[in-house]
C-alpha cells in the first residue's frame, strides 16, 4: 500500500475502477504460442551447436593440413630400408591369417560335433 | 502450487519446465492487460500487446538475473511496449492550462465529486484519465491500481525517484483539473 492511498481521494476512486478481461482462452493460447517459441529456440539451439561442431572440426583440420604441409611438423620420412623389408611383412601377415583361419575353421567342427553328441 | 514465489517459477522455466509459465500468466496477465488497455485504449490493441509482453518475457527469460523483482521487471517490459505502442498510434490528448491546473485543489474537487455516486465518479475518471500522455497514465496507474511503492515505479519507469514524485504531483493535478472540466460539462 503505498502512502497516498488510504486516505487519498483519488485512490478510493482508482480502487473501483474496473479491470479489463481477456479472452477464456488467452492461457491456453499463450501456452501454445510458448511451446512453438520454446520448441523454436531448441531447434535454433541445436542449429548453432552443429555450426559450432562443424567449425571447429574444419578449423582443427585446417591447422593440421597447415601444420602438415607447410611447418612440416611432424616430419614424415618413409626411408628405402623400410619399403625392402616389406616382403617379410606380407609373409608374415599372411601367416597370422591363415593361424586364424584354421582356428576358426577347427573351432566350428568342435562345436558341430559336440553339438551331435548332446 | 499456486503458492510459490515468482522466483521459484523463473527458477523453473529456467531449468526448462514450461508448464510453470502458466502459473506466471495466471498471475499477472490481467493486471498487465487492464494497464496496457487503460494506456493503448484499443481492445485488440491491448490483447496483442500484452501477448507480446509474455511473448518478450518468455524469450529474456534467460538473462533475468534476479535484481529487480520479477514483477518490476514484468512491468518494466509493459510500460515500453504500451508506450512505444502508444507512441506509434500518435494518441491526442488534452493540453490543459498550468494556471487552471494550480488552481484545483484536492479539497475542492472532494467536495465536487464526493456526492457524486460511484459509478458517476467513475465514468469521470474514465473519461480524465484518456486525456492524459501515455506515460502519465501508465505512472498513476501503476501507483493507484497497482499499489506501486515510489521506488517500485522509479524502477519500471527508468525515472529517478525524486522525478516520480513531482511527475505524481502534476498527474494527479492535472487529473483534478481534468475532473473538474468533465464534471462541469455535464452541469
Amino acid at each position: 500500500m503505498n502512502r497516498y492511498e488510504e486516505k487519498d481521494f483519488l485512490g478510493n476512486i482508482f480502487r473501483q475502477l474496473p479491470g479489463e478481461s481477456l479472452p477464456e482462452d488467452f492461457r491456453m493460447h499463450m501456452m501454445w504460442k510458448i511451446e512453438a517459441e520454446a520448441a523454436r529456440i531448441r531447434k535454433r539451439n541445436e542449429r548453432l551447436g552443429l555450426l559450432a561442431v562443424i567449425f571447429a572440426s574444419l578449423a582443427i583440420i585446417t591447422l593440421a593440413v597447415f601444420a602438415i604441409i607447410y611447418l612440416e611438423i611432424p616430419k614424415i620420412t618413409i626411408s628405402v630400408s623400410a619399403l625392402s623389408s616389406l616382403p617379410f611383412y606380407f609373409y608374415i601377415g599372411g601367416l597370422v591369417l591363415l593361424l586364424l583361419g584354421g582356428d576358426y575353421i577347427m573351432r566350428k567342427r568342435y562345436r558341430q560335433k559336440h553339438k551331435e553328441n548332446l | 502450487m499456486e503458492l510459490y514465489s515468482d522466483i521459484y517459477y523463473v527458477q523453473r522455466i529456467q531449468e526448462g519446465d514450461i508448464s510453470c509459465f502458466a502459473c506466471l500468466i495466471d498471475r499477472y496477465s490481467q493486471q498487465v492487460h487492464t494497464l496496457i488497455a487503460r494506456v493503448v485504449t484499443s481492445r485488440e490493441d491491448a490483447e496483442e500487446l500484452t501477448q507480446d509482453v509474455f511473448m518478450k518475457v518468455y524469450r529474456h527469460l534467460s538473462s533475468f538475473q534476479g535484481k529487480s523483482s520479477f514483477s518490476t521487471w514484468l512491468y518494466r517490459i509493459a510500460y515500453n511496449a504500451a508506450i512505444s505502442e502508444a507512441r506509434k498510434k500518435k494518441q491526442e490528448f488534452l493540453a490543459i492550462d498550468e494556471t487552471q491546473i494550480e488552481n484545483v485543489s484536492e479539497e475542492e474537487i472532494e467536495s465536487r465529486l464526493g456526492h457524486t455516486d460511484h459509478s458517476e465518479q467513475i465514468a469521470l475518471l474514465e473519461k480524465a484519465l484518456t486525456q492524459l500522455s501515455p506515460d502519465d497514465r501508465f505512472i498513476i496507474l501503476l501507483f493507484y491500481m497497482e499499489s506501486k511503492s515510489i521506488e517500485e515505479v522509479s524502477a519500471i519507469t527508468g525515472l529517478t525517484e525524486s522525478n516520480v514524485k513531482t511527475k505524481l504531483h502534476r498527474i494527479r493535478k492535472r487529473l483534478y483539473a481534468l475532473l473538474m472540466k468533465e464534471k462541469e460539462k455535464q452541469l
